[in-house]
């Protein structure tokens, strides 16, 4: 039983239907990428990245995706003209924070003294408002690993295609490593010479099975290699992804003396990487949300890259040392339906 | 805001559960973390709570029903919704296997002793010599002085087995796992957690549930609202959810009245706005309103439990403001096992005046108490 559990409210007809258009966005990673995990789950100085309970693959957090959106449309849209329209469309398509962080009077910022902040603080609290759009965590689809002879492969298991296929809603039929009794059973593979043996750096998978409809399960927009693809079981998956991780050592050095002081070392997901997470808008737009948009001249859609499907956003840390750039393209029933309205 | 009419004061007679609502997350979902902990509340996790009660659900069905409900024009199908809503009747939280949600798995009823996840031992109460026995090599003996395992479940379809002989059903543990996960704010214009001094700290502490991505959560409802996404048991988690019937098994389970000896399977309130009990209210001379003292109760620890039914802030604004929390009462876990002198029809049958009420609604609405008959007592021969 929960201590305040949203529960029924009929006393008063609320603006709130619970019903959720769906989409989703691809990520492929082009650096590797470290989203850390919990303090208290770190280790000594080795910074573990995400991890998926039962899996232990990596994953990006709702949170950071969602504060990437948030952040980029603060600074992306408003010029001259609509001073702070970002902060104004973030908090709409967002929601809003439980304190201020926007100033809807920008022309007032410059002489706000203390009094005024107060008076602004004042006025926001108790205006949270609810996300028109939710975000759930990104999980992995394909990872790439090295691969003596080959040289990349790109492994998934059956879990992580199911969460795929319950996103995305495809039909196929999640490729099998096991039979209904429990029993093993080749792993299946496409690959571009009929090879029944993989090795990696810490062992081999053989008795492999091609499978041509493998590439079916590849993201219609990733540039994925169709001819290097290995489904391994839910069981395997969290050695071949610790095989596959980018790790680095990073030393820091004494200020006079090139002498290493101390040391830490991080893992992230490596480049290359795709990975696959939810986007839920709310059905209908709640009346504030409407007349705001109106009187901002903005379109009552979620258009976080404007007009393009895709763009290039940073995730996670490390950024200063080249890690987290990613390719996201957005799709899904609520993007498409969109389009066609364009 | 208006206000909806009251239902109608006299009983009510709700349908029976026709559906299983089939619930499976995108991502994490929220779990309640338990109590606020500080040296003189040291209360440890004994407040977390996973998955979400019925009543959770109830507000979601609620919800998506008045917005249908303001779609439809013609004043018959408003009507009808309205019936909708007045005669809801949802139970849970179960869950299953997702290949199998029509055998959803219940909370396991304490009489059952279990090891290694199988039932072990079933304890039967005798009323000759007024104790809770179980058979060891054919003879009636108390159980043994073990450690058994808790918090277990077992599927639904096994249900009418409970009670044979050497029947070892195979229980499950819960299919889900803490993740503990730290939200730092972030400041505006750099990507550093925002300053402490900061009278809202950096840090939020989420207790997120990350369910087996095999399993589903699975609740009863006599009630269907659109296959779709929602949103679902705090932090804006989202879900798929699904209606589907109820096979003919389950029907008729819980069709059969539940007798003399019955187990809960889902967590029970009893009493009044003052005081929780173990079994329906008493009147002044003592009586229950079930008409029949409890002979004996297996039970655990009551478990507290609130709702957002209070009034609404002061300062709520027109946006989906949650209400202020209301009385906090005690349930009886789900699992605790009733003997009684005389039996009692199906909960189905229930009278709606054993139901505590709060507001508007009976706590029947969130299917508090369902029960489920096991064997009848005995006494030694």
């Amino acid at each position: 039983m929960n201590q305040g559990d949203p529960i029924t409210n009929l006393l008063i007809c609320r603006d709130l239907s619970f019903m959720y258009q769906k989409a989703y966005g691809i990520i492929e990673t082009l650096a590797p990428l470290h989203v850390g995990a919990s303090a208290g789950e770190e280790t000594g100085n080795l910074n573990l990245i995400f991890r998926d309970q039962f899996t232990q693959t990596g994953i990006i957090p709702g949170s950071s995706i969602r504060g990437r959106f948030r952040a980029d449309m603060r600074f992306s849209k408003g010029d001259a003209k609509q001073p702070g329209l970002g902060n104004q469309l973030t908090n709409i398509w967002y929601g809003h924070q439980a304190e201020s962080d926007e100033n809807e009077n920008v022309a007032e910022t410059a002489e706000t003294d203390a009094a005024n902040q107060e008076q602004t603080q004042s006025k926001n609290k108790n205006k949270t408002t609810e996300a028109l759009v939710k975000f759930e965590y990104a999980s992995l689809v394909w990872l790439p690993i090295f691969c003596p002879g080959q040289p990349m492969v790109w492994v998934t298991c059956p879990r992580l295609l199911k969460r795929y296929k319950q996103i995305t809603g495809i039909q196929a039929e999640i490729p099998k490593t096991r039979d209904a009794q429990n029993n093993p059973l080749p792993y299946p593979v496409k690959l571009n010479r009929n090879q029944n043996r993989l090795f990696f750096n810490l062992g081999f998978l053989d008795n492999l099975q091609p499978t041509p409809s493998l590439s079916r399960w590849i993201p219609p927009t990733s540039t994925l290699q169709p001819d290097s693809l290995v489904v391994v079981d839910d069981n395997d998956i969290s050695i071949i992804h610790e095989m596959g991780l980018y790790r680095q050592t990073r030393t820091k050095l004494n200020e006079n003396v090139k002498k290493v002081e101390n040391f830490f070392g991080f893992e992230a997901l490596p480049e290359d990487s795709i990975l696959i997470f939810p986007v839920a808008i709310k059905k209908d737009m709640p009346q504030y949300a409407q007349e705001k948009l109106n009187k901002l001249e903005q379109e009552h859609k979620w258009q976080p890259f404007s007009d393009r499907q895709s763009q290039e956003l940073y995730f996670g840390g490390l950024e200063s040392i080249g890690c987290g750039r990613c390719l996201v393209t957005l799709t899904g029933e609520y993007i498409s339906t969109n389009q066609r309205d364009n | 805001m208006q206000s909806v009419e009251s239902p109608p004061k006299q009983q009510i007679t709700r349908p029976p559960f026709q559906y299983i609502v089939i619930v499976e997350p995108l991502g994490l979902l929220y779990g309640s973390a338990g109590r606020f902990l500080s040296p003189e509340n040291l209360v440890g996790r004994s407040g977390t709570s996973f998955p979400p009660s019925a009543a959770t659900l109830s507000g979601l069905f609620a919800a998506q029903i008045e917005a249908e409900k303001k779609l439809k024009t013609s004043e018959e199908n408003g009507q009808q919704k309205d019936n909708l809503l007045n005669f809801l009747q949802l139970a849970g939280p179960f869950w299953a296997w997702n290949n199998n949600p029509q055998n959803f798995y219940v909370p396991t009823p304490f009489n059952c002793l279990v090891k290694q996840q199988q039932i072990k031992y079933q304890i039967v109460w005798h009323s000759e010599p007024k104790k809770w026995l179980t058979k060891i090599n054919g003879k009636w003996d108390t159980p043994p002085n073990d450690k058994f395992d808790k918090g277990t479940w077992m599927p639904i379809c096994c249900w009418q087995d409970l009670g044979k002989e050497n029947c070892a059903i195979k229980v499950e543990t819960s299919p889900w796992k803490v993740v503990p996960h730290l939200h730092p704010r972030l400041q505006e214009n750099q990507r550093h957690t925002v300053d402490p001094e900061d009278n809202r700290g950096s840090l939020f502490l989420e207790n997120g549930v990350q369910l087996d991505p095999d399993a589903c959560l699975v609740y009863l409802s006599n009630t269907q609202i659109p296959d779709g996404c929602y949103r679902f048991g705090g932090e804006g988690h989202l879900v798929d959810l699904s209606c589907q019937e109820i096979n003919e098994y389950l029907q008729n389970l819980l069709k059969e009245n539940v007798g003399c000896t019955f187990a809960l399977i889902t967590p029970a309130i009893w009493g009044s706005n003052r005081q929780s009990y173990r079994a329906p209210e008493q009147d002044k001379e003592g009586n229950l309103s079930w008409g029949n003292s409890p002979v004996t109760i297996l039970t655990e620890r009551p478990h507290p439990t609130r709702f957002r039914l209070g009034k609404y802030p002061e300062t709520a604004s027109d946006i989906s403001t949650p209400r202020i929390l209301s009385r906090g009462r005690y349930t009886t876990p789900a699992g605790t096992v009733y003997i009684l002198e005389n039996p009692l029809p199906a909960w189905q049958e229930w009278n709606e005046d054993w139901f505590p009420k709060e507001g508007f609604f009976s706590f029947k609405r969130w299917g508090f108490g369902l029960a489920l008959p096991l064997e009848s007592k005995r006494s030694i021969n």
